[in-house]
């Protein structure tokens, strides 16, 4: 049987280091003084989105080790736990489309969730994610708040689903040819 | 004793003549003056007053 | 007065003898004279100037070269010399200056003065102070600027007459009095005036008869009283104009802030409005991100999600379990250790493995419904995540409004805030107006209380007067002052209803043909009122035209058209049926002046121009124009028919002159 507490890391504080710190620190440090806006208000937000982001890329990294950290207190993850048991499964569904079936992953979504490797694979999607998402924000343009804006927009485009497109295609052919005016 | 009223009267009949004659006495002195500005007023006042008294008489 | 010739001989850039002769063609009366600017065209009116009256605007009159050369012992000379008739009599009038140099200094000695008058071909000389008195007699000193019209001078009389700040004392009204003849008339009553005041006083002193001499005190005093009263009125009048003038020009300057005011209100409101634009665009800024902080993550799982559905096409497969059978069942069975077809279940068996198998996927441990949880939670994730993506929408929508509000606001503010300046001053400008208007009441009230105290003197006067006549004369002495003060008086009060009248009728005469010549400028849409100071008031009678008058030049069309009212006046031979008249009428000359312009039309518009070029030949007998080298071919054109003589100055250097005929 597979220890529950073992290396779940929605229980423990986490903590990142070295550069995955520094991009953490960035997008959740205020971006515009007049307004005080930021782009993640806490760690914990960062971190759902991340794995998310991660996911939809396909990209995994590392933990970086070492120096001091900042960090994710174990209080905020019980806040947020069915988001995050919820992220985790839609993690384990769709992750490693290429390298597993579709049963595996409903499996290890639903039978085998809290195993260690699994927690594993979501710490890698997310630390990935948090590149992505640090790259897109931080270019050399962003200084003010607008680019910041920007940016934020590219990044939504990004993730519009085709077919949503496509459904606004058609609506928009339908009111510039009907005549409703 | 004249009374003004008489002296008035009779200054009306003999009227035009002497008055005439001081009107064009003074007017040339004035004139004269005017255009060569050498004479000062006060004088010219004086001179005015001796033709009127040279004609009335 | 015709003048026929100018001559110059090194008065400062015409070096040499130089002569200008005027065309006295009666067809052909104009003669032009065009030079560029600074060649020497004024310098020739001041050369006039200097010829009549020994005075002009220059302090050297030497030319500069000739001044230069000089050496100690050298002597040099200038000479000038006008040749005209006047009253059928001709004149040469020549003014000459000498000027020598010892060591570095250069003396000028006193100009001299010559007049030689020729009648029927003898001349008579005069110098001295009858050569001045002739000048003068023929044109005095204070009408010279009236027919010799200096550029600026013109502007200035024309302005003068507009403002209507002429007054009854100004140059100006002694001016037209004396056009008119009445300026030695003026001095004689002034004259009258005092030796009666004094024959009065001396009739005072040798009356005996203390009654008498009380009532003629009395008289004397009051008199006294009303002159001081009536200077007091003058005073009071230029003071009340003046506080008048000045509260209508704090109240204007009030006005203009009152706006200024309203202005200020808005821009503090603009202000306000700004700072809330501004806190709801940092709030909305904000939103904006924590927004897509807290929920933006379920927006980029969109994706996902479907993939997930993709995913969960296979469930059924991975869910096969036996219905009605759960993992319970089968422990049992494994635990009894015989199967439900009563086959003996041993560890080593093969149907053992199967069967644990079963138990990972029969119920409790089947997903269905966590899956159906899953799926539920998915489309909620779904739903909530196409929200945010429209509230993201509205709200960078609402970002762009309000940075455009932000924008358009601060536009008005800015523009807002331009114009106010300076509103601490308002308060000083009502303070202001409002110790003018005290002044001017509190001067009017004392005007009338002094004009009723005038009455009162006038009344005491009078009735003095009345009872002095029931007295009779005391003595010789008393007697003859008594007579001669009549006369005096006689002639004085004639004089004065003489002059009265005449005033009143020339300034009627006057009005008329000011509005003459105005109706050839202007088509009747503009006339001009002389009140009793000779101040002009224009009456416009078209709202256009007004705009076309004061739009500049009007100034010297003023000037141009009572100087040549006063000159056509001064034409006019009267005829007169009183017999007094005649006597003064006699003395007055009928002489019709010539009109020296330098560059009259400077600040005219075509339109003036050319009415310029009709009206002035009307007014006199002849013209001479001073004109630069733009306006004068325009001139030329204008009045091309009636130009009998063209001169040129050319400018050689700036210190060299020469006047040459024609082009």
């Amino acid at each position: 049987m597979i220890s529950k507490q073992e290396k779940n890391i929605f229980l423990d504080d986490y903590t990142f280091y070295g550069n995955q710190k520094d991009m953490v620190v960035a997008l959740t440090s205020v971006i515009d003084k007049d307004s005080q806006s930021k782009i993640f208000k806490i760690n914990i937000d960062l971190f759902m989105c991340s794995a998310i982001v991660g996911c939809f890329y396909n990209k995994k990294a590392k933990p970086c080790k070492g120096g001091k950290g900042t960090k994710i207190l174990s209080g905020q993850f019980t806040n947020h736990s069915d988001e995050l048991d919820f992220i985790l499964r839609l993690v384990l569904i769709t992750g490693d489309k290429d390298k597993l079936e579709k049963s595996d992953r409903l499996n290890r979504a639903f039978r085998h969730k809290d195993e260690k490797e699994n927690y594993d694979l979501f710490e890698l999607y997310m630390l990935g994610g948090l590149e992505i998402i640090y790259n897109n924000f931080f270019n050399s343009n962003s200084i003010y708040y607008d680019q910041f804006l920007i940016n934020l927009n590219n990044f939504m485009e990004k993730f519009k689903n085709e077919k949503d497109v496509n459904d606004d295609a058609k609506i928009n052919e339908i009111i510039s040819s009907a005549d409703f005016f | 004793m004249k009374m003004i009223n008489d002296e008035k009267s009779e200054v009306n009949e003999v009227l035009d003549d002497v008055v005439k004659e001081i009107v064009r006495k003074v007017l040339r002195e004035e004139k004269r003056n005017y255009n060569s500005k050498e004479i000062p007023t006060r004088e010219m006042a004086s001179r005015v007053r001796i033709i009127i008294e040279e004609q009335v008489k | 007065m015709n003048l026929n010739y100018l001559e110059i001989y090194n008065f400062r850039q015409f070096l040499g003898t130089q002569r200008i002769e005027f065309s006295n063609d009666p067809e052909k009366k104009v003669t032009i004279v065009i030079g560029e600017s600074s060649a020497g065209k004024t310098t020739i009116i001041q050369i006039f100037k200097w010829i009549f009256y020994g005075k002009c605007n220059y302090k050297i009159i030497m030319n500069e070269t000739q001044k230069s050369e000089m050496e100690s012992g050298d002597t040099a000379r200038v000479e000038c010399k006008v040749n005209f008739i006047f009253n059928k009599i001709e004149y040469n009038i020549k003014r000459s200056q000498v000027f020598n140099k010892f060591s570095t200094k250069i003396n000028a000695a006193d100009s001299v003065l010559v007049v030689d008058v020729i009648v029927d071909g003898i001349s008579k000389q005069l110098t001295g102070r009858e050569a001045m008195n002739r000048v003068r007699e023929i044109i005095h000193e204070d009408l010279f600027p009236y027919f010799f019209l200096e550029g600026e001078s013109l502007n200035k009389v024309g302005k003068e007459m507009a403002s209507g700040k002429s007054g009854n004392n100004s140059q100006f009204a002694q001016a037209v009095k004396g056009l008119l003849g009445f300026n030695y008339l003026s001095n004689t009553t002034k004259d009258l005036k005092t030796i009666s005041k004094e024959y009065e006083r001396e009739i005072e002193k040798n009356t005996t008869n203390t009654q008498q001499q009380q009532l003629m005190t009395k008289v004397i005093e009051e008199k006294e009283s009303i002159e001081k009263y009536e200077e007091r009125l003058k005073t009071i009048k230029k003071e009340s104009e003046y506080n008048f003038e000045k509260s209508q020009e704090m109240s204007e300057k009030i006005v203009k802030f009152a706006d200024a005011e309203e202005k200020e209100l808005k821009s503090r409101a603009l202000a306000n409005e700004l700072n809330r634009i501004t806190s709801d665009l940092m709030e909305e800024r904000k939103t904006l991100f924590s927004d897509f902080s807290t929920k933006g993550y379920m927006y980029l799982m969109n994706s996902l999600l479907n993939d997930a559905d993709d995913a969960f096409s296979d469930e059924k497969e991975i869910d096969k379990g036996i219905p009605g059978i759960n993992a319970k069942a089968i422990k049992f069975l494994l635990a009894n250790g015989e199967c439900l077809c009563g086959k003996k279940l041993t560890k080593d068996c093969p149907e053992w493995g199967k069967l644990e198998k079963l138990i990972e996927i029969l119920p409790p441990k089947s997903i269905g419904y966590d899956i159906k949880a899953f799926k539920g939670l998915s489309f909620s994730m779904k739903d909530n995540g196409e929200k945010y993506y429209e509230n993201y929408k509205k709200s960078r929508k609402r970002l762009g409004q309000l940075k455009n509000d932000y924008k358009n606001k601060k536009n008005e503010l800015d523009i807002i805030n331009e114009a106010i300046t300076g509103l601490d001053e308002v308060s000083e400008y009502k303070k202001l107006a409002l110790l003018y208007k005290k002044k001017y009441a509190d001067l009017l009230n004392e005007s009338g209380t002094i004009k009723e105290r005038i009455a009162m003197a006038e009344n005491l006067i009078e009735a003095s007067n009345k009872e002095l006549d029931k007295y009779s004369i005391s003595n010789v002495k008393v007697a003859k002052l008594t007579k001669f003060k009549l006369y005096c008086d006689h002639i004085y009060g004639g004089l004065v209803s003489y002059c009265d009248n005449e005033e009143n009728l020339k300034k009627k005469e006057l009005k008329n043909e000011i509005n003459i010549i105005f109706d050839k400028f202007y088509n009747e849409k503009i006339s001009i009122d002389l009140d009793e100071d000779y101040n002009i008031q224009i009456i416009t009678n078209d709202n256009e035209c007004s705009e076309d008058f004061s739009s500049g030049g009007q100034e010297v069309v003023i000037a141009l058209a009572f100087i040549g009212a006063i000159i056509k006046l001064n034409g006019k031979i009267k005829s007169s049926k009183d017999t007094k008249n005649e006597i003064i009428e006699a003395e007055f000359i009928n002489e019709i002046y010539p009109l020296i312009m330098d560059a009259p039309t400077s600040n005219f518009g075509m339109r003036q121009m050319k009415s310029f070029c009709q009206v002035m030949p009307e007014v006199t007998n002849q013209i001479i124009v001073f004109i630069n080298d733009k306006d004068g071919p325009v001139l030329e054109d204008n009045m091309m028919g009636i130009i009998g003589k063209k001169w040129t100055i050319k400018k050689l250097d700036s210190y060299h002159a020469k006047i040459e005929e024609g082009n």
